[in-house]
């Protein structure tokens, strides 16, 4: 591993949604400016616990939580704000969802919410994200047009462009491409790489290819026979994919991979 | 051949019901047209006596006098401000009450607005004009001064009165706004306010529009609660501590006694009334059409 | 600069205060109707003052059943002077009169009252023994006059007896600057028995000073402007009688506490357009209403929703009917009132009846059953629908035995909705129903309705406590209806999620 600093520090993490057992005893440690992917099969809970990052899951009725997360040393469920998390913890969903106004607002619309800008300055901060979310030569000249006049792809560049403009510490994708065509993909796929040098990114993706092409390192999901969620095996995306350790692991990867 | 005639029988049965049917469902478009025939009927005589541009910018209203005035101004400007100050005090209401209910409808206090809005909903307008009457009327005159019984009364008893219409429209405009667009607004780290205020209710903005129109639609068309609280003096109110008399209030006070031109220019009044209302059911069909057309 | 975090919760909290503004109303106004309709509290004004205790030499006495509690002497007078014949004026009670005086107290209750023994004599029934009466419980309207300490019979009440006036110079009734003062109230006349008030100004009266006279000298009063002094009825009368001028006495508010609403003023029936009585024969016409309503309206309205759902096609036509469908919804009731006028009263020539008023009210609630009908109807589950014609069924075999009974829960609620409404509404009535108080005789009697009545009450002038009993009446009824038409509503969704 690279010599970088433990941006979060999961420990016996454990969710439960009302009476059921989503996730069970995670523990692992996510270094900045890192891309760590999320596998397994559909119902592990990989996407419940991405949400666990940036506490989407306070949104749902019922939901308990055990064990800590720490952002920077600090516990994100007990001594922080959840908005203030929020605004350091950005997140991509799977369905493009430009907000029903102009390109240009809503790429605003996450900076406005913490500060009143210049028109100047809020013209700056929309072309950085655009450029930074390879989108800005595409609608440069109709930032009036409203987002959901994009296509898919523009659209999920989009909503990339709106959660890089409040200037997080880390990115939080959700399958981001599951709903694009392949080159809209291959295009989000490169932004991945180039943004890691500025930001920390998690992925969920049920796409093992891009799991091994994008991911510095991989965490395994499994369900139980409780149907709860489980981490079976994290570490370098090398050996996850080549020289797995556990033979689930193995399995799972030659099966869906040959 | 009993078989064939029993099914003769079913088919003529089939298209005689449907022939029914289809007639039952015209009563309502028939009904419309004749509302209008037979109130336009009753109310053109008038202009055999008295101009347009009297009827519709004349404060006087002096029928019983000789020679009779039929000026409808001040009710116009009456109806017109009953409604306003309805709508100034129930927009801020149930726009509240509406994000509450939607924001968060799992409180068991939620149930408990829900059931006291359906409740205010079936109060009938004569206990409404009751209660004004014996409770409002006395607590303008001790606040503001005056008799109590004006336009300001009748304005808050509207108020109250189309609070349910409003709210109902507006929360399933407000329902129907997609909790994608709400997760991410969330997820940017959002207070609730930032979310409920940027997002939700400009993307609602359509639905409560119509909401409010409908609203207004209710206020104007209101008879026996202003009735009883507005003070019904057929003059032009100054203040809205002043007693005044709407479109409404005029048709039903002269109405039991009114002949000749005097009635037709009732059912003028109505007549201007059932156009207004009219127009305004046609812009909230409209804006729905053009709703539904953007998904 | 607000911190957008504290800016939420503000918000927050503000949002939360005007929501509950709602609960609010509603508990407010039901509470308020709901006290007023049981708890009446009557204002008039009477000439005699409230009085604590009399100092009598005699006892009166009423019977128990009969609402009269306290007296006055005018009205004592005129009891003893054979004037009332019926107590409908002063309770509600439509019985007659009869005035019973012990023989030992009739020259006592003569002088009392300034009149002779013999108009006593000829005009009130004279007895020897009050045991004597309690052949006659059963009805309601007698008066006692009693000796003092004398034991009688249970069935009957003491009654109090009010005969003191605020006696004044005309000068301080007199019209000043377009107002002048008739009456004061209890808070007043304290003030003046204190000796408080030394300008009549301070009771809102003319510029003149008050001066009080003490009661022996009662006929100074109408020499001296701005005089007063606190008499017994009988001295007022006296002075009156000996030809004293600008003697008035200033009425007193008065305040009558009850209970409003009462069983028995539900199943009464009406006398004389509503100003006696009780309301069961407005109870029995709104009744009748709403059936008509219904039998008119439910049908039609069902079948234009059945229409709807199962045979209109996508197009001009059908959009045509739904628009004319929420038109219709959207007009006003005194519109529909006008409507009626013209088209049932005048043109049918039902004049004001009940099939004009019903005729009106189907038309006015035919959008809601047409909803209503129709969420219900879609709701259907398509495999009974395909089922049915499957085994050979015609469409409407099919909507007959199958969809029908299935949505009938909602169709219902709609239908319960309507009646709602129908018993609400007052606008759209009152040009066609008619105003009568009398039991509907056939669908062309005019008659009115319980929200027409409590209207009427108020536009009459009658009694404001009437119009109180029957709203709250109408509110329990309305109550019932609106939770009826959930329960049911919700019986239907708990069915549909089990399947």
């Amino acid at each position: 591993m690279k010599d970088n600093k433990i941006l979060f520090e999961v420990e016996n993490l454990n969710l439960w949604y009302g009476a059921s057992h989503a996730l069970k005893d995670v523990n692992l440690k996510i270094e900045s400016n890192s891309v760590t992917a999320f596998i397994g099969p559909s119902g592990c809970g990989k996407s419940t616990f991405l949400r666990v990052f940036n506490r989407m899951n306070d949104l749902i009725e019922g939901v308990k939580i055990e064990g800590s997360i720490k952002l920077n040393g600090v516990d994100i469920n007990k001594d922080l704000n959840p908005m203030d998390l929020r605004k350091q913890v950005g997140m991509v969903f799977q369905k493009p969802n430009p907000f029903p106004m102009s390109i240009f607002n809503n790429v605003a619309y996450g900076p406005r919410l913490y500060k009143k800008y210049s028109k100047a300055e809020m013209i700056e901060i929309v072309e950085k994200a655009l450029t930074q979310a390879a989108l800005w030569d595409e609608v440069k000249d109709r930032l009036d047009r409203n987002g959901m006049s994009l296509s898919g792809g523009q659209q999920q560049r989009l909503c990339l462009a709106r959660t890089l403009a409040v200037n997080p510490e880390v990115i939080l994708m959700d399958e981001p491409t599951s709903a694009l065509d392949p080159i809209s993909t291959a295009r989000i796929e490169s932004l991945i790489t180039t943004l890691k040098e500025s930001y920390t990114i998690i992925i969920v993706t049920h796409n093992m290819q891009q799991a091994s092409r994008v991911s510095d390192t991989t965490a395994f999901f499994l369900i139980d026979e409780n149907r709860t969620g489980f981490l079976v095996e994290y570490g370098q995306t090398n050996e996850i994919f080549f020289k797995p350790r556990d033979k689930r692991t193995e399995d799972y990867i030659s099966g869906k991979f040959g | 051949m009993a078989t064939l005639r029993k099914n003769n029988l079913r088919k003529a049965t089939e298209s005689g019901s449907r022939a029914i049917l289809l007639l039952s469902a015209m009563i309502s478009i028939i009904a419309v047209f004749l509302i209008i025939v037979f109130i336009l009927g009753q109310a053109l005589p008038t202009l055999k006596q008295v101009s347009l541009k009297e009827f519709f910018f004349s404060t006087t209203w002096y029928p019983t006098q000789d020679p009779p005035h039929y000026g409808v101004a001040s009710f116009i400007i009456a109806s017109f401000e009953v409604t306003l100050i309805a709508l100034i005090l129930a927009i801020p209401v149930s726009l509240s009450a509406t994000i509450y209910l939607s924001q968060f409808a799992k409180n068991k206090l939620a149930q408990i607005l829900r059931t006291s809005i359906e409740l205010l909903a079936g109060i009938p307008s004569i206990i409404y004009g009751l209660f004004g009457l014996s409770a409002i009327v006395p607590f303008v005159r001790n606040i503001f001064g005056g008799n109590g019984m004006s336009l300001l009364s009748a304005g808050i008893i509207l108020a109250i009165m189309i609070l349910p219409t409003i709210i109902n429209l507006s929360e399933v405009a407000l329902s129907n706004v997609s909790q994608d667009l709400i997760n991410s607004s969330i997820a940017m780290g959002a207070t609730k306010w930032q979310t409920i205020s940027r997002i939700i209710i400009p993307a609602a903005m359509s639905g409560i529009v119509s909401s409010i129109v409908l609203g207004l639609g209710r206020a104007i068309g209101e008879t026996t609660a202003v009735l009883l609280v507005g003070g019904n003096a057929p003059v032009f109110a100054k203040r809205p501590i002043d007693m005044g008399r709407t479109l409404t209030m005029n048709i039903i006070t002269d109405m039991a006694y009114a002949t000749d031109t005097h009635r037709s220019a009732l059912f003028m009044t109505g007549a201007l009334l059932l156009l207004v209302i009219l127009i305004l059911n046609l812009c909230v069909v409209q804006i729905s059409k053009r709703k539904r057309l953007e998904k | 600069m607000i911190n957008r975090n504290t800016a939420n919760d503000i918000w927050i909290i503000v949002i939360k205060l005007l929501s509950f503004l709602t609960i609010f109303l509603l508990a407010l106004i039901l509470g308020y109707l709901i006290f007023k309709g049981l708890y009446s509290s009557k204002q008039t004004s009477r000439t005699v003052l409230n009085t604590i205790e009399s100092n009598l030499d005699f006892e009166v006495y009423s019977s128990k059943n009969s609402s009269i509690k306290e007296l006055d002497w005018f009205t004592l007078q005129k009891m003893g002077m054979g004037e009332i014949k019926n107590l409908r004026l002063l309770t509600k009670e439509n019985v007659s009169f009869e005035l019973y005086i012990e023989e030992s107290q009739i020259s006592k209750f003569a002088s009392y009252l300034n009149l002779s023994e013999a108009q006593l004599r000829s005009h009130s029934i004279k007895l020897v023994n009050p045991q004597e009466i309690t052949n006659y419980q059963k009805e309601s309207g007698k008066i006692l006059i009693t000796k003092k300490g004398e034991k009688i019979p249970n069935l009957f009440k003491k009654v109090k007896v009010s005969d003191d006036v605020l006696v004044v110079n005309n000068s301080v009734i007199q019209t000043f600057d377009n107002k002048r003062i008739t009456k004061l109230d209890e808070k007043q006349i304290e003030k003046l028995r204190n000796n408080e008030i030394s300008n009549w100004s301070q009771l809102n009266g003319p510029d003149l000073n008050a001066l009080y006279i003490p009661e022996n000298q009662i006929y100074e009063v109408g020499s001296i402007e701005g005089s007063y002094s606190f008499a017994k009825a009988i001295s007022f009368e006296k002075a009156g009688n000996l030809g004293i001028t600008n003697l008035e006495t200033l009425k007193v508010v008065h305040i009558i506490k009850g209970i409003n609403l009462t069983l028995k003023y539900i199943i009464s029936p009406a006398e004389e357009s509503g100003k006696f009585g009780g309301i069961i024969t407005i109870i029995a016409n709104t009744i009748f209403l709403v059936i008509l309503t219904i039998i008119i309206a439910g049908p039609l309205g069902i079948g234009a929703a059945i229409f709807l759902v199962e045979y209109a096609k996508k197009g001009k036509w059908t959009q045509f009917i739904r628009t004319g469908i929420d038109l219709l919804a959207g007009v006003p009731s005194i519109i529909f009132g006008l409507f009626g006028l013209i088209a049932f009263v005048n043109f049918l020539d039902f004049s004001f009846s009940l099939i004009s008023g019903s005729l009106t009210m189907s038309l006015m609630v035919l959008p809601t059953i047409i909803k209503t009908s129709e969420e219900a109807l879609k709701s259907v589950d398509k495999e009974l629908i395909s089922g049915s014609r499957a085994l050979g069924a015609t469409k409407i075999e099919t909507i007959w035995k199958v969809v029908l009974p299935s949505s009938s829960k909602g169709i219902l609620s709609g239908i319960i909705l309507s009646i709602g409404r129908t018993v609400g509404e007052t606008a759209a009535l009152i040009f066609t129903l008619g105003s009568s108080t009398d039991l509907a005789k056939n669908i062309f009697s005019s008659s009115r309705s319980l929200s027409m009545h409590i209207y009427l009450i108020i536009t009459e002038g009658l009694p404001i406590n009437d119009a109180f009993s029957s709203a709250l009446l109408l509110i329990v009824l309305v109550l019932i209806i609106n939770i009826s038409t959930r329960k049911i509503m919700e019986k239907g969704q708990k069915k549909n999620e089990r399947q």
